[in-house]
């Protein structure tokens, strides 16, 4: 379903200079499976995920996602598409229901279809109580549910959620995390970025590990036990940090 | 369909929200709606409270003569105190504030017109006093006609008395002085009302989405940005429109409440009928339109609302000072004032208030405006469209922002003439007021000429070859002087066709004269009127400007961009037209001769011509003779301006192919 070539991204900083954010990347993600991408803060995984949802054009390499090129057909990429970061937000004067209802339109929904969508989501995940109530009154677990709702209001076969549980509740963290379960058993194929080991380990069936934009090691947890001898995700993490440190100070000798 | 769809969707989202926004409410409509009342109820109660002491001092009033039958009349009648003076030069007394009004009466010319009030407008206490005899004399006509005037009053019928026995020494119609009284503030309080509305509505959509993440949201579903750019601009347009409009009905309320009404007339809603509501509010569109997309553009720098604001800020008093020129005395819509949006649509606002406003300035106004709007939309559209606009965390670096600006001739040459054009606008035009020789030759040398090199060093471009600093061989400088020779007819001939249409107004014709200065000798007029322009502005528009963009363009959009530009440098309507296609002319000599040398000797030799044969000869004789006698001059010397071009070239690309590695970007393509 995600198909990532080669994928590179470099930005200009003035006072950093030439940034490599995304260096090579190359992986892909199955329809029914929860992809994890692992790394540190600034590793280069909310710029690889902002290139998939077509917020960023990549500066060389290529991307697919539900068989559509990102930089050449970057509405049905979108279309195919529910993307939900830390720092996506909800309009504070809409309403939970007025929410989905402009999302499923700019997706281009029937309205009776999407009226039966609405009602579905708002059902599924328990905020009838609040749906008239403007977003900007709710907590931040109920706007998590919300933004939810949202990314999959018009059932988009790809899910991608970066760092979604950043600022939630253990509670909120936890029930977000059960609902993107629960999506992969209905078979979306799902794409989960994050720092934090634990979520990993639940969620996901193969897992990429990320460093200063290159990818150190693709697999499930299994291939990563074997290729690094190590049994903890972060005995595996920390291995892999250890030689890339020496191979970025190989670059420099070069 | 789709697209329609996509916008209306965002559209009537964002409405939802602003109606929700007690901010953007207050600011869009509250306060529009409000302001007139408070502005000229607050106007009233202070004319009140003078009124009232008024009242108790009472009123000066001046007569030619001493006249016992009128001083008994006006002090039996009037309720307040009134003293009497005398002098034989009302008006001087009025002025020097030795009297409030002043009275005289012919009997010579009764009963047609008897009696004279004099007051100044400038005063309150004169406006009161004459609105008090005024009254007195039209309420108790019969008793004063039959008084003084001996006239037995049977023997006329009542409505000859009633329109008007009563003359006023103020020469202003009754309209243009109530007019002038609402032409002064209403433009600038609507402009004040679309930048504040549009600032607030742009700042909230751009900056505080912006903040809230809301434009990651929706730019990851299937719309198209532009599409949701779109929405978002109607949505800013229509909140200012909104406040537009309570502003108009404010207005209308507040001139039926009779809060205008200061003197006592009832001009006012003839004056502020529907024609002009209509006329102002289409006038208002293109510039509301304008406001909205720079403003969001702007808006689109900041990450946060309040730096939004803050960014917002300067802008707002940007567009404030083109708006005071409308309070300005003196300005008219009909200079070049014309040409510059916002100062044109408030001046026309303001005379068509006063009622003196001429149907070309709303023209050639309103169409300068739509089309520095659709300008701006389509920077906006265009800038927001960049990747790291609308998204937090992704800002679009300056480094490389400056270094694609570098490289984009295009770019380089369009914001070069715009500081070119503000500088002259701004700096250089109150300077030549002031001192006209020391203010031309810094605007030629100091500003144009600089400009032009700047535009040059600033690409990393070769000087010659950008330039054209060529030798165009002796057929180049000898066609240069015959096309010339013979253009400068041609053009006077279709100036004096166009200046039918668009008469010249005598004060431009005595600038003109005046600019001959009669204190210069002339060997110094022509250095300075030229060859001095001659040379700094080819160096500009033929040498940096067109070689600027033939680096990108063809040689015809490169030719009608370069002379356009020319053109509206000249900074007159009337002489629009005439410098534009002599800018046209001057393009392609360049072209043709692949030289700027021709171009300096035919610029030289136009400006001397209309120095010196011009006053001579007068505009007043041009007629058909004139084109039979330049057309052929133009073609001989175009022919020989092209003459040597083709055998060069030829050449050239000889030479050429030897050394390919020579370091200029990308090359002429002369
Ligand atoms: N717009 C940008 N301009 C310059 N550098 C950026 C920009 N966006 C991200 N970066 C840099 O790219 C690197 C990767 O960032 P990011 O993808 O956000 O990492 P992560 O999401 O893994 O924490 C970081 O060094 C970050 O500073
Ligand atoms: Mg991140």
């Amino acid at each position: 379903m995600i198909n990532v070539y080669e994928l590179s991204r470099v930005f200009y900083d003035p006072q950093r200079g030439q940034i490599n954010a995304v260096n090579r990347l190359s992986f892909t993600a199955e329809k029914g499976q929860i992809l994890g991408l692992l790394g540190p803060n600034g590793a280069g995984k909310t710029t690889t995920l902002r290139i998939l949802a077509t917020l960023l054009d990549p500066t060389s390499g290529h991307a697919t996602l539900n068989g559509f090129d990102v930089v050449k057909e970057p509405e049905k990429v979108r279309a195919s598409l529910g993307f939900l970061s830390s720092t996506t937000g909800l309009y504070p004067r809409l309403t939970p229901e007025e929410t989905l209802r402009f999302f499923g339109q700019i997706n281009g929904m029937e309205k009776m279809q999407l009226k039966q969508r609405i009602d579905e989501l708002i059902t599924e995940f328990g905020i009838t109580e609040y749906a008239r109530v403007r977003c900007e009154k709710l907590s931040s677990g109920m706007k998590q549910k919300v933004s939810i709702a949202r990314a999959l209001v018009q059932y988009p076969p790809v899910l991608v959620f970066d760092e979604p549980t950043v600022g939630l509740d253990v509670i909120a963290a936890a029930q977000t995390m059960k609902t993107i379960l629960e999506y992969k058993k209905r078979g979306k194929c799902i794409i989960y970025s994050t720092h934090i080991m634990s979520e990993v380990e639940k969620l996901c069936d193969r897992i990429a590990i990320i460093h200063k934009g290159s990818l150190q090691a693709l697999g499930s947890m299994e291939d990563l036990r074997k290729q690094t001898g190590k049994r903890y995700l972060e005995d595996i993490f920390f291995s892999l940090m250890e030689t890339d440190h020496d191979s970025v100070q190989n670059d420099m000798l070069m | 369909m789709q697209r329609w769809i996509e916008i209306k969707t965002v559209f009537v989202k964002e409405m939802t929200e602003i109606m929700r926004n007690t901010r953007i409410l207050i600011a869009a409509f509250a306060f529009p709606l409000l302001i007139f009342p408070i502005v000229f109820g607050g106007m009233s109660w202070l004319q009140d409270l003078d009124r009232g002491q008024m009242e108790q001092t009472g009123i000066r009033v001046m007569l030619p003569s001493y006249n016992q039958d009128i001083e008994d009349f006006i002090t039996e009648n009037l309720d307040i105190p009134v003293q009497f003076f005398h002098t034989e030069e009302i008006s001087k007394s009025i002025i020097n504030d030795e009297a409030d009004i002043g009275i005289v009466m012919d009997m010579q010319k009764a009963p047609e017109r008897n009696l004279w009030l004099y007051y100044t407008a400038s005063r309150n206490t004169s406006m009161h006093a004459r609105q008090k005899i005024q009254q007195l004399f039209s309420e108790n006509r019969f008793e004063w006609i039959n008084k003084f005037l001996k006239y037995d009053i049977s023997e006329f019928d009542d409505s000859r008395f009633v329109p008007l026995t009563i003359d006023f020494s103020d020469v202003a119609s009754d309209r243009e002085r109530s007019g002038h009284r609402v032409a002064k503030i209403l433009p600038f309080v609507l402009i004040m009302i679309l930048v504040s509305g549009c600032s607030f509505a742009a700042v909230d959509l751009i900056a505080g989405e912006k903040e809230r993440g809301c434009f990651e949201t929706l730019l990851v579903s299937p719309v198209q940005r532009t599409n949701v750019i779109i929405g978002k601009m109607s949505i800013v347009v229509f909140s200012a429109l909104i406040g537009l409009i309570s502003n108009m009905v404010s207005l209308f309320i507040t001139a039926k409440l009779g809060f205008f009404d200061l003197t006592g007339e009832q001009t006012f809603e003839f004056i502020i009928g529907i024609e002009t509501i209509a006329v102002i509010f289409l006038c208002s569109l293109p510039m509301t339109v304008l406001f909205a997309s720079l403003l969001m553009f702007i808006s689109a720098g900041a990450k946060s609302y309040q730096s939004g604001q803050t960014l917002l800020m300067p802008f707002t008093f940007l567009a404030m000072i083109p708006a005071v020129t409308a309070i300005l005395p003196g300005m008219r819509s009909d200079s070049i004032l014309v040409l510059i949006p916002v100062a044109n649509i408030v001046l026309v606002m303001r005379e068509l208030l006063e009622g003196t406003l001429k149907i070309w300035p709303l023209l050639v106004g309103n169409l300068i405006n739509v089309l520095a709007a659709s300008g701006v939309v389509i920077l906006t559209v265009r800038g927001l469209n960049r990747e790291g606009s609308l998204v937090p965390g992704s800002s679009t670096d300056s480094d490389r922002m400056l270094k694609d600006f570098r490289n984009d001739p295009v770019k380089v040459v369009f914001i070069g003439f715009i500081v070119v054009w503000l500088g002259m606008f701004y700096v250089m035009a109150p300077l030549q007021a002031d001192n006209l020789i020391l203010g031309l030759l810094l605007t030629l040398w100091g500003l144009i000429f600089c400009a032009g090199l700047i535009m040059v060093k600033i690409q990393n471009l070769s000087f010659r070859k950008t330039l054209s600093l060529n030798n165009p061989g002796w057929s180049g400088w000898l066609g240069a002087v015959i096309f010339q020779t013979g253009f400068l007819p041609v053009i006077l001939f279709f100036n004096h066709l166009l200046t039918n249409l668009l008469p010249l107004p005598d004060q431009w014709l005595e600038h003109f004269s005046d600019a001959l200065m009669p204190d210069v000798s002339t060997f110094g007029l022509l250095m300075l009127m030229a060859v001095s322009p001659g040379i700094t502005e080819e160096i500009l528009f033929r040498g940096a400007i067109l070689g600027s963009l033939r680096k990108k363009w063809s040689m015809t959009p490169v030719i009608l961009v370069s002379g356009i530009m020319f053109g509206l440098l000249h900074f007159s309507v009337y002489r629009l037209f005439g410098a534009t296609m002599i800018g046209f002319a001057l393009a392609w000599m360049v072209y043709a001769s692949g030289s700027i040398y021709p171009a300096i000797v035919a610029h030289i030799l136009n400006n001397a011509l209309a120095l010196v044969v011009i006053p001579e000869l007068g505009l007043q004789d041009v007629n058909e003779y004139w084109l039979l006698l330049g057309i052929p001059l133009v073609i001989l010397g175009g022919y020989l301006l092209s003459f040597r071009t083709a055998k060069r070239d030829l050449k050239r690309s000889a030479v050429n192919a030897s050394n390919i590695g020579e370091s200029d970007h990308g090359g002429g393509s002369i």
